[in-house]
């Protein structure tokens, strides 16, 4: 056998080396692939649930699928576009199921659009699925009922309709609709258009797959499984004409993730748009949700668990009872997540994502195994040049991201990944039969160190005499332990309450190592309206720029002239001074204290103030009318 | 077996075996080819994909040739090294029409021509189904095979057609010419 990490060397096609290696991932992980074919302007525009690859016309021969964004169906064979075929709809999600037994196996193609699944066998329209409608508000078909009728008037009608809203009554989209027309002509004439239909709840497709009927085979008999905007996962029948399960979640699926057979035992995991994952077990909704720190972007059903990508660059793996195993923390967003159902002699279920900076990564459990990024549209174009007056500093390209991803047989290849790019390229990618897709292979896993024992010295006598007194003075080292435990305590309190009551006089000064600054506090009048000086001198031998000044005190009291403003500059050795015109607010009330802050110099991190003063306010005069 | 053959084998002249290891990527058309250098009424005229192996015996001049007809399925593929310490020659066949796994074939290529168990024996090379009318010319074949840097053993490739029996003489002579030496 060849070393596969010998293999990885000079097989990676040198795109391994692009942009983003420079983690701090020593030895760097490299690309597992073979580089098969790459079209920069195949034009496609299409995310991950629009892309697929099937025996589309049983000839063995797996042709890619993809449904594009521009409402057109695109399908390829091997290297080149074989056909193209318009969609009535913008596509939602595509793939494909067997629906019978019958010999030889063909798998039949479906496109979910708005409310239609469309069924095709051999490439030709063979069924349309409706989704059935949804319960509509009584009191709302009502309306429309007796404005069709003729019975009121659309003027009534709409305040109806109005306060049915302000009830918390979700309206249907025709009722919306009215509302937004401003033209009364208009709105007869919508009201006319829709004339002797009553009113039903459409819902639309969210997201699409399918589940095995009973087997667990590539070939075996599978359902279509949707979820739709209203809140429902609906599982088909075979042949994909009737619904046979419809589950009320109450929130809209974004993505779901299915493990197991229909007629043996199954999961669904549901990714909602309210950011939480709901589990279905056997057609139930389970107890079992799990709020997410960020919502959901991609959602993948490995071997033991499901892994969701979230908003904050995480990747986390849940078992199917809730517990989570492992987090992968990403250096960007995520922008693609793929299931990686390796065949072959290993049956790996692994992860592939795609990054904003470029990157696809494959990680098998949590195990980086590889990186790879596809090569720029044209690199001249695509580069990024950074100029110091006229010289030229840096070139970086930027990175094309990839949108979609697809991991599974297509030609007559097994393990091939097909990524589309935001920019329409087309870049497919196979997996070589020796990759290392395992434990410590390129990369990652434990260093070999740890396999080499540790020269653990022999036991001396030092050590014995050690334990044995351990063993023998528990208690006295526990206490001694404890004491300065308390000790330490105590050192910590005074120190902060030192810190909480510096600064609380009229004059402060400060001779940290960089910045020496000192300043009073005064005031003069008698009130109620009285003059603050601030009286501030930089000691230090460095000027200081744009420091920032902040007066604090209790706005029931007294009125400030300003409560905050910026010193442009403190020259070393002069004496500053700012007034400050301060108004009690009621000059018949206790007086309080007005506190001076000098936050750190502009640009600095720091929140800590560099000084603070506070002075105690006199007794206000009464106020001489 | 012409009568030529047969009166060489009569003479003695003939019965040098020589091993010979048929493999190339699934599909590729290493059954058929192997069909057509049967005797005419024997050939098969359909031929299944290959499971596992197959092993035949064929006359071709002074030499017999046991031809290992290996499956190229992925799930097979590691039964090709088996044979490696054995082969006189090795024939490796190549659909010039399937461009997209080209690269695989060259991955599968290169780990056999490296693998320590196979001698520096000669490599044929079958581009084959040229009829195809988007097959790749053998030249860019061997140039996406990385043929080139093959400077250790001696080497050919030949375009063929597996179903009409075109070039596969051709090939076939080279091989003998080679390992008659
Ligand atoms: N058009 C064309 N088809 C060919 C040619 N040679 C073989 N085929 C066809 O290709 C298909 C595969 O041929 P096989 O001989 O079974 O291929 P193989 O390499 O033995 O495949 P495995 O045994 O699975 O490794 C068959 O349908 C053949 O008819 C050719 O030169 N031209
Ligand atoms: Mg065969």
């Amino acid at each position: 056998m060849v070393d596969p990490s010998d293999y990885a060397a000079d097989g990676g096609g040198g795109q391994g080396k692009g942009p983003g290696l420079n983690g701090p991932l020593t030895p760097p992980v490299k690309s597992v692939w073979l580089d098969a074919f790459n079209d920069p302007v195949a034009g496609i525009s299409a995310y991950t649930p629009c892309i697929h690859t099937c025996n589309l016309f049983g000839d063995g021969e797996n042709r890619l699928v993809i449904a594009d964004e521009d409402r057109k169906l695109k399908i390829w064979k091997g290297t080149t576009k074989a056909s193209e075929h318009p969609l009535l709809d913008t596509p939602v999600a595509i793939t494909s199921f067997i629906s019978d037994n019958a010999h030889p196996r063909l798998p039949a193609l479906a496109v979910a659009a708005g409310s239609h699944i469309y069924i095709y066998r051999n490439l030709r329209p063979y069924y349309k699925f409706v989704l059935p409608p949804e319960n509509v508000n009584t009191e709302e078909q009502d309306i429309w009922q007796k404005l069709m009728e003729g019975e009121v008037v659309v003027g009534d009608a709409l305040a109806q309709l109005t306060r049915l809203q302000d009830a918390g009554v979700v309206l249907q989209t025709r009722s919306l609709q009215l509302m937004n027309i401003g033209d009364p002509d208009a709105k007869m004439g919508f009201v006319e258009h829709w004339q002797g239909q009553p009113l039903v709840a459409t819902t639309v497709i969210t997201c699409m797959d399918v589940i095995k009927q009973s087997l667990d085979e590539p070939d075996a008999v599978s359902c279509l499984v949707v979820g739709t905007e209203s809140g429902r996962v609906l599982i088909l029948n075979a042949a994909g004409t009737a619904i046979v399960k419809n589950i009320w979640i109450g929130i809209t699926p974004a993505m779901i993730a299915i493990q197991g057979e229909l007629d043996v035992g199954y999961r669904i995991t549901v990714a909602g748009r309210d950011g939480k994952l709901y589990h279905i077990r056997n057609g139930e909704l389970q107890q079992t949700i799990i709020q997410l720190e960020a919502q959901p972007v991609g959602l993948v059903r490995l071997v033991k668990h499901v892994a969701v990508g979230c908003m904050n660059d995480v990747i986390h793996a849940y078992q199917p009872n809730g517990h989570k195993s492992w987090s992968i923390y990403l250096p960007t967003h995520i922008l693609a997540m793929q299931r990686m159902e390796v065949t072959g002699q290993r049956m790996t279920k692994a992860l592939v994502v795609s990054l904003a900076n470029g990157e696809v990564r494959v990680y098998n459990d949590k195990l980086l195994v590889s990186i790879h990024s596809v090569p720029h549209t044209h690199t001249h174009t695509r580069e990024v040049r950074v100029y110091n007056d006229k010289l030229l500093v840096s070139i970086h390209s930027v990175p094309n991201p990839i949108t979609a991803l697809w991991f599974g047989r297509y030609g007559r290849e097994d393990n091939t990944l097909i990524s589309l790019t935001k920019s329409g390229m087309l870049d497919i990618k196979m997996l070589p039969r020796t990759a290392n897709l395992e434990a410590g292979s390129v990369g990652g896993g434990p260093p070999p160190e740890q396999e080499i024992p540790l020269a653990v010295p022999k036991k001396t006598r030092l050590y014995v005499e050690q334990t044995q007194r351990e063993r023998e003075q528990a208690s006295d080292m526990h206490r001694t332990f404890q004491r300065d435990l308390a000790k330490l305590r105590l050192a910590t309190a005074r120190a902060y309450v030192k810190v909480l009551t510096d600064g609380q006089g009229a004059a402060a000064f400060s001779t940290s190592s960089n910045t020496s600054l000192s300043l009073s506090l005064s005031v003069t009048g008698l009130g109620p309206r009285f003059r603050l000086t601030l009286a501030l001198r930089n000691e230090g031998g460095r000027q200081m720029l744009e420091v920032p000044v902040a007066l604090r005190a209790d706005p029931g009291l007294y009125t400030l002239g300003r409560t905050q403003f910026t010193i442009p500059l403190l020259v070393p050795g002069l004496q500053y001074s700012f007034e400050v015109p301060v108004t009690m607010v009621d000059p018949n009330a206790a007086p309080g204290a007005i506190t001076v802050l000098l936050l750190a110099a502009g640009g600095l991190p720091s929140s800590a103030p560099l000084l603070q003063a506070t002075i105690k306010m006199p007794f206000s005069e009464p106020e001489d009318i | 077996m012409g009568f030529f053959d047969k009166l060489l084998s009569l003479l003695g002249l003939t019965g040098r075996k020589v091993n010979v290891l048929v493999v190339g990527l699934d599909n590729s058309g290493k059954t058929t080819i192997i069909e057509r250098l049967k005797p005419k009424p024997k050939q098969a005229a359909e031929v299944a994909p290959t499971v596992g192996f197959t092993v035949d015996e064929l006359q071709k001049g002074a030499l017999t040739f046991t031809v290992f007809d290996m499956s190229g399925a992925g799930r097979y593929r590691t039964l090709w090294e088996q044979y490696y310490r054995e082969a006189d020659a090795v024939i490796f066949v190549v659909d010039s029409a399937d461009k997209l796994r080209m690269v695989v074939a060259r991955d599968e290529m290169e780990h056999m021509l490296r693998h320590p168990n196979l001698r520096q024996v000669p490599v044929l090379y079958f581009a084959n189904k040229k009829d195809i009318p988007v097959a790749m010319p053998p030249v860019e074949i061997a140039q996406a095979l990385g043929l080139d840097d093959i400077k250790d053993r001696p080497w050919q490739i030949v375009p063929s057609n597996g179903l009409s029996g075109e070039g596969v003489d051709k090939g076939i002579d080279w091989l003998a010419e080679r390992l008659g030496k």
